[in-house]
């Protein structure tokens, strides 16, 4: 009998070191010979988006020794000229191998590198041309449109939950089971190619259902539906989600350019304008530690030097879907929601829930109509969306929650910030205003 | 004498498994009932709506409720290995549905109340060293993954000790007081899984009760199913404990006897 649980707990022993070496285990074979592709680019904004911004992209059939390049300019012509008419390059890039995980493997997906380049002394309010190339196979021309000086006629867009479900499969490879998110990326292309001022698109994270390279492959495919007709990208503000904790977020949504707070932390502000402020917050760490030593410093300074300031984050405080009693809630609730009280926060961006929804104005945990902070959001970029609870306290006198594929559109005006949430066919779901409170 | 102490320590053990059992099947009911890793399955995965997945994991709960019940009013007679299986499915959905940090270690973290079944049905049948193997294994998992997660500084861990220190400790300082719970964690498991250790178990009974009632000080009463769910490692590390110097008594009195 004692021989017999010897073995069983050597086999548990075994299994033990087996499982802790294939978290770390990372693909190793060469793949030099393949065809060098580039593809899924996006540029993501973080702190200075006047004169910043990151130029990423995924190559494949390349090796580590390769060379990668961005050619910038201000100048159109760089779109049809085949004269050199590009104004710098960047030869800077952050690149690795994406790691792959076993299930990577069994679906067969392509074994990639990630490169990020950071763009500096950017003009505001000018249109960049711009094209990267990995082993001196180049992609077309793209162009986006750094942030202007005014905050006045600014427009936002911001979602979140574009991690998908499969509706028929088990298994969300196929692309037709991510046809919600490619509808709603679509939607949001022809809303930037409709009207120029949008600028760029707030995520409240969630991208895929991990963030394993399987699922972001898709999630980066679907993500070139966000380009305009004439090529324009759309930058991305990012945070980060309770499906984005493993290794492949922090290779593919890197952010090297942030200086006031730690790399992999993902909390920062965002100054579009000398009139708007956005402060993304990270629910995935510590809520009452270093993170909320630093929001206690930036809120106070930003809200004393912009008369705009929103806050973006993924689990909600005021849950449209979920019960409100749960842990990480009641944190975002004792942690931050009073600083954002006590500061007068305009207006806080959360994600998760895959609703839609609006609250009352909130104050102290009761609706406070005079000086009360609306919570917007809850995801519906293209995720199963879920039955919302619309008889919450936060729902009433004003409030809204329902389960709809949406994204909301912030227009900033002088004295007022317009909202709408459309819905993926561009029907108008929830509208308001509300007037600036400094 | 030792015959009687065995049979008081044998008591001791069934109803510290006995609450054990009680604190988990109504802290996964209230869990359930308020919406968990079931019908988050059933919705994403399994192409169901979401009013219906949420009515499902209701049925379910009510099923749990009840079949335990009939486990408690019938020890020993009622089998409780479907209530074990259906632990062990919960873990294994909360892996597949993924969004918490460390959701990939959750069927060897879940493990301390995975077993609570098995040694309640087992000591209820009188195979205490049975019951005994399947204790130790479970708090021997759940220690292990408790270590890696304080090692690898948990996020939720650091709000607790921030908040149960009033921010009066940094960040920085909490994360070193991780790494030291971490490896006690670790050697404790280690411990306990090569050979009975008392301090290991002591540890164990007192940081279980003690992370499980972190839940409510730091959350307040609302996450009263959080600490329901918790408390059985306690309680597990007390009926090994007691069923452990039961069971050196009685070997000593049939020593004796002989």
């Amino acid at each position: 009998m004692n021989t017999f649980f010897n073995r069983i707990k050597l086999w548990i022993a075994l299994f033990l070191l087996l499982f802790i070496s294939c978290r770390t285990s990372t693909e190793t074979t060469d793949s030099g010979k393949l065809e060098v592709r580039v593809l899924h680019p996006r540029i993501y904004w973080t702190e200075n988006p006047q004169s910043e911004a990151i130029i990423s992209w995924t190559s494949t059939g390349v090796s580590e020794d390769v060379s990668h390049t961005v050619w910038v300019s201000t100048s159109p012509e760089v779109q049809s000229s085949k004269e050199n008419k590009w104004e710098f390059s960047i030869h800077e890039v952050v690149s690795g191998k994406i790691d792959l995980e076993t299930e990577d493997k069994l679906v067969g997906v392509k074994e990639a590198y990630y490169q990020h380049a950071s763009l500096h002394s950017l003009k505001p309010n000018t249109t960049y041309y711009f094209k990267f190339c990995s082993d001196n196979v180049c992609s077309p021309v793209y162009h986006f449109i750094t942030a202007p000086d005014k905050g006045e006629g600014v427009k936002l867009l911001f979602g979140g939950d574009s991690r998908t479900g499969s509706p028929t499969t088990g298994i969300d490879t196929h692309p037709a089971s991510h046809s919600a998110r490619r509808e709603m990326n679509t939607f949001i292309a022809g809303l930037v190619e409709k009207d120029p001022a949008i600028l760029a698109l707030i995520h409240g994270a969630d991208y895929g259902m991990t963030a394993s390279w399987w699922h972001l492959w898709y999630w980066f495919a679907d993500h070139e539906l966000t380009i305009t007709k004439d090529n324009r990208v759309i930058p991305l503000i990012i945070s980060q989600g309770n499906h984005d904790h493993a290794k492949g977020f922090y290779q593919n949504f890197m952010l090297p350019n942030i200086k006031k707070a730690p790399l992999e932390a993902y909390y920062y502000t965002t100054v579009f304008s000398k009139d708007i402020a956005l402060i993304t917050l990270n629910t995935e760490k510590s809520m009452a530690g270093d993170q909320l030593d630093w929001l206690e410093k930036e809120i106070k300074e930003k809200r004393a030097q912009h008369p705009w300031l929103l806050i973006q984050y993924h689990r909600p405080a005021f849950p449209a879907v979920k019960s409100f009693d749960r842990e990480d809630f009641a944190k975002v609730r004792r942690y931050w929601v009073p600083l954002f009280e006590k500061y007068q926060a305009d207006l806080i961006l959360e994600s998760d829930g895959h609703a839609l929804k609006k609250t009352a104005p909130i104050k102290g945990e009761k609706i406070d109509r005079d000086s009360g902070i609306v919570y917007i959001g809850e995801g519906g970029l293209g995720v199963p969306q879920r039955k919302a609870d619309p008889e919450r306290w936060y729902f009433q006198e004003g409030g809204y929650a329902s389960g709809h594929h949406h994204v909301w559109l912030l227009e900033f005006k002088a004295k007022q910030l317009d909202v709408k949430a459309l819905g993926i066919k561009g029907e108008e779901l929830v509208r308001f205003s509300q007037p600036r409170k400094h | 004498m030792e015959h009687t102490s065995f049979s008081n320590r044998l008591l001791l053990l069934q109803r510290s498994l006995l609450w054990a059992l009680v604190f988990l099947c109504f802290g996964m009911v209230v869990k359930m009932w308020r919406g968990d890793v079931w019908s988050s399955f059933l919705f994403m995965h399994g192409n169901w709506s979401d009013a219906n997945a949420l009515i499902a994991e209701k049925v379910l709960s009510i099923c749990l409720f009840l079949y335990a019940i009939l486990c408690l009013l019938y020890p020993g007679r009622v089998s409780a290995f479907p209530l074990f299986v259906f632990f062990l499915l919960d873990s294994i959905l909360g892996i597949w549905i993924g969004g918490a940090w460390f959701s990939e270690w959750q069927l060897l973290a879940h493990m301390g109340r995975t077993v609570v079944p098995m040694a309640f049905h087992l000591s209820n049948r009188g195979n205490v060293k049975l019951a005994l193997i399947w204790m130790r294994w479970g708090l021997t998992f759940t220690f292990f993954v408790h270590g890696i997660e304080a090692w690898q500084s948990h996020p939720n861990f650091i709000d607790y000790i921030i908040g149960f220190s009033r921010r009066s400790l940094s960040e920085a300082e909490v994360k070193i007081v991780l790494k030291s719970i971490a490896v006690i964690d670790v050697i404790a498991a280690i411990g306990l899984f090569y050979k009975l250790q008392k301090p290991a178990i002591i540890w164990m009974l007192i940081w279980g009760f003690l992370t499980a009632l972190i839940r409510v000080w730091e959350g307040g009463w609302i996450m009263y199913p959080e600490m329901f769910v918790r408390l059985p490692h306690a309680l597990l590390a007390y009926g090994v404990i007691v069923s452990s110097e039961g069971a050196n008594a009685f070997r000593r009195a049939c020593k004796a006897g002989s």
